[in-house]
């Protein structure tokens, strides 16, 4: 069981091995299935006799997604958004989090802070969307880009905070110290010595907020007001139209969108389980 | 002279600045948590006192009226038990699930590298896909689902439109979908576990089940709290997949209260009405979360 | 090209007689996506022909949203929008609330009339109060709900058709879906809200019945008990899902063959029952106006209409294609080359178009004898609400008794309120 025993004896080897495959095979079937219906024609996918490979495999939803409707368009917002969103979480997160780990704060400021973040990581989103709405209705906000980047703070934020507090306290105090007493400012140590040494913490806790924005729906469907403001999730929700659901080209937009976060998650991958230890969930 | 005094005078500002720093690291982020979501939170209290009707461009304040009204809605209450009935189940399903795939795949065999990111798959496609799959998948006369219950002998399941199972098939989908994050979070805990417990375990005669219950689960188990809060409250937002798969339906047997606050809000623009429930909810949130997190607070503290 | 040629020369031939403002002028019209897009970009690209210095920008929305995101601009009344295009429940709802501008002025300005081609009980819902009032909006899009049957199967089995009461309809479908096999007697949508509303109120009106009489709600009556009976008869032979049927999975079960009739489908995606890269069922579908019961055949009208925001500041310049969008010549185009369903009653007698879609004689007669959906503001609550029960009934959680009294009651509240 732990990861002394190696499963020398065959039976629970072979076991094993069923598990993880049955495992792997549930959580890949829909994926297969989406895969399958994004390379079927219109007519197989009505035909009653299902089919697990198609029978003319197309990619004619593929060039729909891209050409027709514009899906780079919505790929192009939606990576603005979930980086920029990320960006600003890690970085205003980033300087809460090393401040908290090494001053002390009056009244107990900190620790009010630090749960303010852990509360707003439990408010459901559409708890906030209608002040957020009238909020920005009369800071007469318009460009929705903005206004996503910023209600995005609301799931990003605390999440930057939590998981970078841990990797903040790992790093000894005296490395800083050495560099300012040779002169830096405190900002310079920061900025020298404790980024570099963070930046684990950094791709960790980038990936959760990029996984988090780049398929966010609430807000995303609320404050998007036109097709060019479109986000993957809420174009992708717009193949479902009334009168017809573009099965296709759902099935192509889905995976087409999942692509680039999946890129992602394989590059930061050395990081990715370590972000996924306790003091990184948050 | 004036020199001097100028340097001087940045000297001390340079100082106070570096006296001040760790406030000063502090505000960019205590400015946006003040504008995006303490305001908006009192915001929200104060509109609820009134009646807002967005289209009629009504505003007028009644009190307390919004709160009696939706505390004697049937269909708020019913929201609210959906809600709870979808949180405790696929909380439990995911939990229990992810604990035993991480049990699993901490066994050390060949191809477990290549495999563990498959398992990551379901939860980076955008939920408005899965629910469509998923769709496709429980159609009732059409679908894969009741193929496989035909070839086993079952009858075909109204997956979505009989009320005695569609909350459950949406709470199939969230865990499909969030099981495998359940499954890294815990993964990773297990992997935190020295190896020379183990080795000393076994030298003292302890049976692989044994191995689990005094050692893996104790250390876990502070882990397995930690996720059980976090898919408490992801679930409680539930609202994607019920706007795209059920829409509240059957009748009511899957109406949330996200649904609900959507549908107040921005389909019939009762504004003021839409936040007296939101801030119900908020309460709702908050104390089942400080009930269940007070002595995790601690921990995470100390 | 040759029809290139045409539709320019056609869209000079219809210059209309006002001369407006010099200069550029830009228009913003949001809209809905799909086979209306295509229809309004189509007139779009004729009138910049004849009016070079006019460009209009069409955003094309979803339906699911529309209506909200119109109400957000409308309410912000920041003037970003020119024209509207909206769906025949919400002037009940906009019109009272100042949110369009009155056409009888910009029709006196213009030097022009209402048209008196406009099918009437399709131009009625563009005033307020309905039916006689002031003319905020005019209809562009004549959408109509029609009754669809596989000819082939009512023929093999012996059924006469098109059925021509509720009670035929139940019985062809008992009979059909007891000896085809892998086809459902009818298919109809049954999700909860607009969907399930949509199907019922067909036979509702038929039974003689209505949501709201005289001002009170007449769900606690014979008639509706009555529809409701058929409704849940028809239940039995549909797809076990449609509790969750939405208009889109009813188009593919009739498309892919496996149902005998469609309670409902609609202009916008018929001609794809003939095109037969999607469709299995090529010819095979015959469609008329819904059958009656104790009252006429009663489908229900979806008429899109054209207004232009009380806010806008060129309310002279979108009259203008509103005018030219309304025009013979303009409908005729969209309905020959994207099937736009026409609003002219003279164009459903023409026999070009006939001859391309051979189902609008039957079109013009359910277009005749249509039913509008009740016009209350609150229509959007009430339908929602009216679904939920009806859904209920459908998938067995509320008995029959037990729905009217819930949904009768909910009405009453809601009308109370309204008040």
């Amino acid at each position: 069981m732990s990861s002394s025993s190696r499963g020398r004896q065959p039976l629970k080897r072979i076991l094993v091995y069923l598990l993880a495959f049955a495992v792997v095979a549930v959580a890949l079937f829909p994926i297969w299935w989406l895969v399958n219906t994004s390379l079927k024609t219109p007519l197989e996918f009505l035909s009653p006799h299902v089919t697990f490979f198609p029978r003319a495999p197309t990619l004619e939803h593929y060039r729909d997604v891209l050409v027709e409707r514009g899906f780079l368009r919505f790929l192009g917002n939606t990576a603005l958004v979930s980086a920029a969103a990320t960006i600003l979480s890690l970085l205003t997160g980033s300087l809460a989090a090393y401040s908290l780990t090494r001053f002390r704060f009056p009244l107990g400021l900190d620790a009010l802070f630090l749960l303010w973040a852990l509360v707003i990581r439990t408010i459901p989103p559409i708890v906030l969307v209608i002040p957020l709405f009238i909020m920005f209705r009369e800071l007469r906000l318009t460009n929705v880009r903005v206004i996503l980047i910023l209600a995005y703070q609301v799931y990003t934020l605390p999440l930057a905070i939590w998981m970078l507090l841990g990797f903040f306290r790992e790093i000894p105090r005296e490395l800083e110290e050495a560099a300012m007493t040779d002169g830096a400012s405190r900002i310079q140590a920061l900025v020298r010595i404790v980024y570099p040494l963070v930046t684990p913490g950094l791709a960790a806790a980038g990936i959760f907020c990029l996984i988090t924005t780049w398929n966010e729906f609430t807000y995303a469907l609320i404050f998007a007001r036109i097709p060019a403001d479109f986000t993957v999730p809420i174009a992708i929700a717009t193949f479902i139209t009334e009168y017809r659901t573009l099965w296709g080209s759902l099935a192509a937009g889905g995976i087409l969108s999942s692509l680039p976060l999946l890129l992602f998650t394989v590059f930061v991958q050395r990081h990715l389980l370590r972000g996924f230890a306790l003091r990184g969930t948050f | 002279m004036n020199k001097t005094r100028t340097r001087d005078l940045i000297a001390r500002t340079q100082i106070g600045f570096e006296r001040r720093i760790h406030l000063w690291l502090l505000l960019p982020a205590a400015l946006l948590f003040l504008l995006l979501t303490v305001f908006p939170i009192i915001y929200n209290g104060y509109i609820s006192l009134y009646h807002f009707a967005f289209i009629r461009r009504v505003f007028s304040f009644v009190g307390m009226r919004n709160y009696s009204v939706l505390l004697q809605d049937r269909l708020f209450i019913t929201s609210i038990l959906n809600t709870l009935q979808f949180v405790l189940l696929a909380t439990a399903g995911e939990v229990v699930l992810g604990t035993a795939l991480a049990l699993l795949f901490n066994v050390r065999f060949r191809g477990r590298r290549a495999l563990l990111p498959m398992t990551v798959l379901p939860m980076m496609l955008p939920t408005t896909v899965v629910c469509a799959v998923w769709v496709i998948l429980y159609d009732h006369d059409f679908g894969f689902m009741n193929q496989v219950l035909k070839a086993v002998g079952l009858g075909p399941i109204r997956w979505l439109s009989d009320p005695r199972f569609a909350l459950g098939s949406l709470v199939l989908v969230d865990i499909w979908q969030w099981t495998p994050f359940v499954l890294l979070v815990l993964l990773a805990g297990l992997q935190s576990i020295p190896d020379y417990l183990y080795e000393a375990a076994q030298i003292d005669g302890a049976t692989p089940l044994q191995m689990i219950r005094h050692i893996t689960l104790p250390i876990l188990s502070f882990h397995i709290r930690f996720v059980i809060l976090l898919r408490l409250i992801d679930t409680f937002r539930i609202f994607d997949k019920v706007y795209t798969m059920t829409g509240g339906g059957p009748g009511y047997t899957t109406e949330t209260i996200s649904l609900y606050i959507f549908r107040e809000g921005f389909r019939y623009f009762n504004l003021g009405y839409a936040a007296a429930a939101s801030i119900v909810m908020l309460l709702l949130v908050l104390s089942l979360s400080i009930l269940y997190a007070r002595r995790m607070w601690r921990e995470i503290r100390a | 090209m040759r029809t290139r040629i045409a539709l320019i020369a056609l869209a000079l031939m219809v210059m209309s007689g006002t001369t407006l403002a010099e200069g550029p002028v830009r228009l913003v019209f949001m809209g809905r996506d799909g086979v209306y897009e295509s229809a309004m970009r189509l007139a779009i690209s004729l009138y910049k022909m004849v009016k070079p210095e006019v460009t209009i920008e069409y955003v094309g929305l979803p339906w699911a949203g529309l209506r909200e995101k119109i109400v957000i601009e409308l309410a912000e009344g920041r003037g970003t929008f020119d024209l509207i295009l909206l769906d025949d429940p919400w002037t009940a709802e906009f019109l009272p609330a100042g949110l369009l501008e009155p056409l009888d002025g910009l029709f006196a300005a213009a030097g022009q009339e209402l048209s008196s081609d406009f099918v009437p009980s399709a131009v009625a819902l563009g005033r307020w109060p309905y039916p006689q009032g002031t003319q905020y909006a005019l209809p562009v899009v004549g959408n109509v709900q029609l009754f669809a049957y596989r000819v082939d199967l009512f023929e093999k089995h012996g059924l006469s058709h098109p059925p021509a009461t509720w009670a035929d309809v139940v019985e062809a479908a008992q009979v059909i879906q007891a000896r085809e096999p892998g086809v459902f007697g009818n298919v109809f949508r049954g999700a909860p809200g607009n969907d399930i509303v949509t199907s019922f109120l067909p036979i509702l009106w038929a039974h003689g019945g209505d949501v709201i009489v005289d001002g009170k709600s007449g769900v606690d009556s014979a008639e509706f008990r009555a529809a409701l009976s058929v409704f849940l008869a028809l239940a039995r032979f549909a797809p076990g899902d449609v509790g969750v049927y939405k208009a889109a999975r009813l188009r593919e079960v009739l498309l892919a063959g496996n149902a005998a009739m469609a309670l409902e489908v609609w202009p916008a995606w018929i001609p794809e029952l003939d095109d037969p890269k999607v469709s299995l069922v090529v010819q095979k579908v015959q469609l008329f106006p819904h059958p009656g019961q104790v009252a006429k055949s009663a489908p229900m009208l979806g008429i899109w209409l054209l207004g232009i925001p009380a806010t806008s500041t060129k309310k002279a310049e979108a009259f203008d294609f509103l005018l030219y969008v309304t025009s013979p010549e303009i409908q005729k185009v969209m309905a020959l080359h994207v099937g736009n369903p026409p609003t002219l009653t003279s164009l459903y007698r023409d026999p070009e178009l006939i001859a391309r879609y051979r189902w609008y004689p039957a079109q013009l007669e359910a277009l005749l004898t249509g039913v509008a959906r009740p016009r209350t503001a609150a229509w959007s609550r009430m339908e929602d609400m009216l679904g939920g029960f009806l859904n209920e009934a459908l998938t067995g959680i509320r008995s029959p008794e037990d729905t009217v009294r819930a949904a009768h009651d909910a009405i009453t509240r809601i009308l109370a309120e309204e008040r």
